[in-house]
């Protein structure tokens, strides 16, 4: 696998906002990013929010998903973007 | 009238001791947190001559919510107007930990807008006390009248004594209610985690891809057809056990 760099993760900031956006709780979203296999615990999760955290590719496409499955439960295209693989 | 008030309260007291040991049996065997709220109304009635209609609200989430009376208008009507308006005698029995009584809704001044719509309502005497744990208000229990003046003082007392002992059984239903809700939520979360973990097996094996690749697979189906990715495992999951492969 080619490492694309920190470049092509994007920015945490936009998740926050997201997450904002769809109005979930963080104790809520870690549910539905636990459900799609997300491998941090509640606590771990909110460290990554806070940036206190690495946030590795995969970890963060799977927030990125949970949120976007949400925001298609509304009727939007997922807005969030994701990251390439590292 | 006979008997001394601390004898009468004393034998209310017992009674409303035995009366909520039985209740916290019948909680922890098998009744729902709805079920305490609709008896301890019930009971709320009972206990205090007089009353129209009983009402218990509880706080949870930060939000007041009218959980149980005893007539299916008059009360949550009364209520609401509180939490709408802001101001009424069970915020205030919240806020300052005590007892309020008003003889006569239509001329008492402490909570105007409040008295002015119940008075409307054709709510007359009312009685509201906190529901309190470790000093913190966690509800309230309120019983109404249409008639003025009808709660005493042995009223206010009885219904301290009663909220007392209903605080203690609503705070261990409320826990225990909370803790079925999240574990019932993690239960449903794990098995859509496990079917996820099986889809993503799979498709490991069977494309030779990592587990981040094969998540990101699943993420594609599910992003192209607009379906969650639960769907997507669901799907590939089923179309694995077909009748050919036995």
């Amino acid at each position: 696998m080619s490492r694309c760099g920190l470049a092509h993760i994007p920015d945490r900031a936009l998740l926050n906002q997201a997450r904002k956006r769809t109005g979930l709780s963080l104790n809520q979203l870690w549910v539905d990013y636990f459900e799609l296999g997300g491998k941090a615990d509640p606590l771990e999760f909110e460290a990554l929010f806070d940036g206190l955290l690495r946030l590795d590719s995969y970890q963060y496409n799977v927030i990125a998903h949970a949120l976007n499955e949400c925001f298609t439960e509304r009727g939007e295209n997922h807005p969030v973007p994701y990251a390439d693989a590292e | 009238m006979g008997v001394p008030l601390s004898e009468d309260l004393d034998r209310v007291s017992e009674g409303l001791s035995r009366t909520f040991e039985r209740m916290s049996l019948v909680l922890f065997s098998e009744e729902t947190l709805q079920t305490a709220l609709d008896l301890m109304c019930g009971l709320a009635k009972e206990t205090i001559p007089g009353t129209a209609g009983a009402g218990i609200t509880l706080v949870r989430e930060g939000k007041h919510l009218s959980v149980a009376f005893t007539d299916h208008d008059l009360v949550p009507r009364a209520d609401d107007l509180q939490y709408k308006l802001e101001q009424g005698p069970c915020l205030s029995a919240m806020q300052d930990r005590k007892v309020y009584r008003l003889d006569s809704v239509s001329s008492d001044e402490r909570w105007p807008r409040w008295s002015a719509a119940a008075s409307a309502l054709g709510i007359e005497s009312c009685l509201s006390s906190p529901l309190l744990v470790r000093g913190s208000p966690i509800g309230a229990v309120k019983v109404y009248s249409f008639e003025p003046n009808r709660f005493t003082e042995r009223d206010e007392q009885v219904l301290a004594m009663f909220a007392e002992h209903a605080a203690i059984v609503l705070a261990n239903a409320v826990e225990y209610n909370n803790a079925e809700e999240l574990s019932a939520q993690l239960k449903q979360a794990l098995e859509t985690r496990d079917l996820i973990g099986m889809a993503k097996g799979i498709l490991m094996l069977q494309e030779n891809l990592d587990e981040e690749a094969a998540f990101n697979m699943l993420r594609g189906a599910s992003q192209h057809e607009n379906i969650k990715v639960r769907d997507i495992a669901r799907r590939l999951l089923e179309s694995i056990g077909s009748p050919e492969r036995e």
